[in-house]
């Protein structure tokens, strides 16, 4: 049996596999990206109180691998406050969880570090606020991000494989499972690095390209 | 007029500014000449009111903006009737040379009759379509005199916008001050360059420590009254 005969015999297993890497994927970069937004602009304008507690967060987070925080949240949590929640919501939440503080680490970081004197120089050319805030600050800001945001988002695609440890049946685990039945474990995970490469190369051509592009040094000469 | 009156500046407990008067009046150029560390950055920062002093009164026209007994809630600054061109510059690094000059231009829905023969006379024109991290010091100076002078500003702060030119582009920015000074706009130039400051200045006011030690017609730095300022003089000219 090759590869394309394993494939076309397990066919719905992988789409479905992958259906619910995806679906996993777009709900963490979502709910990352735009709570993380917000999280990192609240960080920056109340840096002492919600930008210090995000801080605390986010190192806590750094410190425990995500298949321990998937593990804790999918097996003692659950036992100890008697609840059953699908693995695919706790891989949801605790991904999305680790998402949203990493955005919001680096967009309140860019936002504080923005250098104040673009804003004086808009002030005494005589920009408005709205001017201020939607021609400098928020392109300065977003070119900045754009590369780094887009690097923590294959991150978290590569880290998606963790949720089939709790029975999430995303494509990890379909390969798993195919390859116990065929056992051909060359084919299989070879065909699962190129899935990844496939979807993160390009990602990570573009991340380099916004990065060359857009945030490029800005330093004055 | 615009006045900066008994402007003090602190900074982490040090006296920045002691006690400053200087006024800038239409169709003058006063220059602010003083050694590095002088104040002289502070000064105009605080009378452009970007930074609030610590204690002082600011005048544009009439209108106080005093910041004594802790003052410093004004939120109707008056930009671009008075502006400034930085030491540092900060043109905007996303913004092309062109967007740069353009966006105030826009957003104060300026004539673009004098573009054209600026940033002919400055020559940048080959450089509005570069970035300004892709411009040297001298053309970014050009670029950064070119977007405040377009804005026609009553009163034009100017910190050592000459520091990074050549002789020639000195000499062509001094000839566009004066030529704005004649059409009525009030110049506060900051600058190290004495001839500079003798050639087009009409007055000047010398700061040393963060104090104003002599000030007069610019006739006068040929025959300092202080001490402090004959030594400056001699150093820097």
């Amino acid at each position: 049996m090759n590869i394309i005969d394993i494939f076309s015999a397990y066919k719905e297993g992988f789409l479905q596999g992958l259906g619910v890497t995806l679906k996993l994927c777009l709900m963490v970069w979502c709910i990352g990206i735009s709570v993380g937004v917000g999280f990192g602009m609240l960080s920056a304008k109340y840096q002492k109180s919600f930008g210090f507690s995000s801080k605390i967060v986010s190192g806590l987070i750094s410190g425990v691998p995500i298949i321990v925080l998937l593990y804790w949240l999918y097996y003692p949590m659950q036992q100890q406050f008697q609840i059953d929640i699908p693995a695919f919501n706790v891989a949801v939440f605790a991904l999305s969880f680790v998402n949203i503080f990493l955005v919001s680490d680096l967009v309140g970081n860019a936002i504080i570090e923005l250098p104040n004197q673009y804003i004086l120089s808009a002030k005494v050319s005589g920009l408005s606020e709205k001017t201020i805030h939607l021609k400098i600050q928020i392109p300065l800001i977003f070119k900045q991000l754009l590369g780094p945001v887009l690097l923590v988002q294959i991150s978290t695609l590569h880290n998606s494989i963790f949720a089939s440890l709790i029975n999430v049946d995303e494509i990890f685990r379909q390969i798993q499972r195919v390859n116990a039945i065929v056992y051909k474990p060359i084919e299989l995970y070879t065909a699962l690095a190129i899935f990844f490469i496939v979807i993160t190369v390009p990602l990570n051509m573009l991340a380099f390209y916004l990065k060359k592009k857009y945030a490029k040094d800005y330093s004055e000469r | 007029m615009l006045q900066g009156k008994n402007i003090f500046k602190k900074i982490n407990g040090l006296d920045i500014l002691k006690d400053i008067n200087i006024n800038v009046e239409c169709s003058k150029i006063s220059c602010l000449i003083g050694p590095s560390g002088s104040g002289k950055s502070t000064f105009l920062s605080c009378l452009s009111l970007l930074t609030n002093p610590s204690n002082g009164i600011v005048v544009v026209d009439g209108k106080e903006y005093s910041f004594n007994n802790g003052n410093i809630g004004y939120k109707d600054f008056p930009y671009p009737l008075v502006t400034m061109v930085f030491q540092g510059l900060f043109l905007f690094p996303h913004l092309t040379n062109e967007e740069n000059i353009l966006l105030p231009l826009k957003e104060h829905k300026k004539t673009l009759d004098n573009f054209d023969p600026l940033i002919e006379k400055l020559n940048i024109k080959d450089i509005l379509k570069k970035y300004p991290n892709e411009c040297s010091g001298g053309e970014k100076q050009r670029v950064a005199l070119t977007r405040q002078i377009l804005l026609e500003p009553k009163y034009l702060l100017l910190d050592e916008v000459t520091s990074a030119l050549d002789l020639e582009a000195v000499n062509t920015v001094a000839s566009i001050l004066v030529e704005l000074k004649n059409k009525g706009t009030g110049i506060l130039l900051a600058t190290h360059m004495l001839n500079l400051a003798k050639t087009i200045g009409d007055d000047f006011y010398f700061l040393d420590r963060g104090e104003l030690v002599e000030y007069g017609d610019v006739s006068q730095l040929s025959r300092p009254l202080t001490d402090r300022l004959k030594k400056f003089i001699k150093i820097y000219n």
